[in-house]
């Protein structure tokens, strides 16, 4: 489930409209769009430790903890709705996953169990969870997360990229095909393997 | 659908209120994480 690939945005301390932006409509609808996602995926982030949070509570029988970190998550994800809410009425496209909250769960539960796993491996190398280490090492392993799915992302080709490979394809084909010399053939030939190996990619 | 000035200033404006809250609750989040570690 793939949302957002701009969450390793950074968030400034306030956000302001970017001034080189202001001469053009579309890039700004684009930076908004960007920094939704990023603040949507922040909030989703915040649900899955505080979810981690309440598990510890529990386990560790403290209910003033788990009423605290439940109370937190509650306000977390009511924030969530809201803001894709208020986006959306104003226009800004927000991935529909962060306004049905079975997908958000879902999404919320990914992150948790990448959450999880770091923080073993924090224990595991002896590293105390909540200190700058600790941060350090969620910041890489999430950024690593995000690295493998954005190649993964990458390496398919979008469908308007597909059909223009598949038209260029074809006019290299014909070109081929009516080549005189033998330096125009060799040269569609290339042009020909080349358009192939990108559509098999 | 690009949006006009006015459109972006609350679009701004909504980004920050989400971004506070988000930081306050962190903030909380982590003061709890610290109590429970201890």
């Amino acid at each position: 489930m793939e949302i957002s690939t701009e969450k390793n945005l950074p968030t400034p301390e306030k956000f302001i409209i970017p001034e080189k932006l202001l001469e053009d409509p579309e890039a700004l609808d684009q930076w908004a769009v960007q920094q939704s996602s990023a603040q949507l995926e922040k909030g989703a982030e915040t649900a899955a430790d505080l979810s981690l949070t309440l598990e510890t509570a529990k386990k560790a029988n403290n209910p003033m903890a788990a009423k605290q970190a439940e109370s937190l998550l509650s306000e977390t994800h009511k924030a969530i709705e809201e803001f894709g809410q208020e986006m959306g009425a104003e226009e800004v496209e927000i991935h529909s996953d962060w306004l049905d909250s079975q997908k958000r769960e879902q999404r919320i539960a990914k992150l948790k169990k990448a959450l999880s796993q770091k923080k073993e491996e924090e224990l595991k190398a002896g590293i105390d969870p909540g200190s700058p280490e600790a941060a350090s090492l969620a910041a890489t392993k999430m950024t690593e997360l995000e690295y493998k799915a954005s190649e993964q992302k990458s390496k398919k080709l979008t469908q308007e990229e597909r059909r223009k490979t598949e038209n260029m394809l074809q006019m290299m084909q014909e070109r081929l095909n009516n080549a005189r010399t033998e330096d125009e053939k060799e040269h569609y030939a290339r042009e020909v393997e080349r358009c192939r190996k990108k559509l098999a990619a | 659908m690009p949006k006009n000035q006015k459109q972006m200033k609350k679009i701004v404006k909504l980004l920050n209120k989400f971004n506070k809250k988000l930081k306050k609750i962190e903030t909380q989040s982590l003061k709890l994480q610290k109590k429970l570690s201890k």
